[in-house]
């Protein structure tokens, strides 16, 4: 689910991102910035952190540049859905 | 008493995980209330093995300790102390995310002394069966404060997970209800129906606990 930009923490804008990159399985930036409802700016930063952290990879293939996520993408998205239900139980958010 | 303490070793091993679990994510949340939970379920797992163990060893649950007035009303009144204040952590947790302020209805109560041990006053006084009477009195008013607050937190999410949570407490709550009534008749069968109310909420937080860990498949 995307939260408004208002309400979003950090880690539920890296949550956005990497469940939009999933989802569109070879993601351009346009679609993610849709899809995870962020600026371009913001997403251009977001996405460098990602892209350290290794949670997801970019590819480029002439002149478009399109992301991926790695198995360590899909980890992290497995234990944010862990960590959500479990304080989601005590009435809490990511 | 080799069934008390099951039950109660039980209900400490699922106790520990979840003020773990609450540590651990309490990393990425960054939450008091989370922190509350934490130290609460750590406190309510040393006292429920405090409770099994005592239980177990002297053959004797904190009524027969009362109707003697022997050591086991000072040990059984130190897991009372330990309950009481993990229920009182789990309250004022709950609070700060309900509420919106670490300060809000617990001012007074969260100033370091207010909240004075039971087992101090019981070392005091001597008066183990008022002192045993108020504290499961006192359990009973923060679990039904408890249960108002998850009550509060499903009808605002409406996850099931929340709803589990509520039900967990609630259990727990008609426990400490049995158990009051207990103490306060000194029956020793109404006690043992309360353990095992206990454990039946400590088997609805299980529940809880590895519901949150299968999710995440993709």
């Amino acid at each position: 689910m995307v939260h408004s930009e208002k309400q979003r923490s950090t880690l539920r804008i890296y949550i956005d991102i990497v469940t939009a990159v999933k989802d569109l399985h070879t993601a351009k930036p346009t679609h993610i910035l849709n899809k995870a409802n962020l600026s371009h700016d913001r997403l251009v930063k977001f996405l460098d952190q990602l892209l350290a952290h290794g949670l997801i990879e970019e590819k480029v293939e002439g002149e478009s540049r399109y992301y991926e996520v790695t198995t360590k993408g899909i980890q992290f998205l497995i234990e944010m859905q862990r960590a959500d239900e479990f304080v989601a139980g005590f009435g809490m958010a990511l | 008493m080799l069934l008390l303490l099951a039950l109660d070793i039980i209900s400490a091993i699922v106790a520990y995980p979840i003020s773990y679990y609450s540590f651990k994510f309490n990393k990425l949340v960054g939450s008091p209330a989370l922190k509350a939970i934490c130290v609460g379920f750590a406190l309510l797992g040393t006292g429920l093995l405090v409770e099994g163990l005592t239980t177990f060893i002297t053959d004797a649950t904190v009524v027969n300790g009362l109707l003697a007035k022997s050591l086991v009303a000072d040990a059984g009144l130190l897991f009372l102390a330990l309950q009481l204040l993990a229920y009182f952590i789990f309250a004022w947790g709950y609070a700060i995310e309900i509420f919106g302020s670490s300060k809000a209805p617990f001012d007074k109560l969260s100033e370091p002394g207010t909240l004075l041990p039971v087992g101090i006053l019981a070392s005091t006084f001597g008066a183990y069966y008022d002192i045993a009477l108020l504290a499961y009195l006192l359990m009973v008013a923060l679990l039904a404060f408890i249960v108002f607050e998850a009550v509060l937190v499903y009808s605002r999410n409406r996850r099931k997970s929340a709803l589990i949570v509520l039900l967990g407490f609630g259990v727990i709550l008609g426990s400490h209800v049995l158990m009051l009534d207990s103490v306060a008749a000194l029956t020793q069968v109404t006690f043992y129906e309360g353990t095992l109310a206990q454990f039946v909420g400590f088997a609805m937080l299980l529940w809880f606990l590895v519901r949150s860990g299968r999710f995440g498949s993709f």
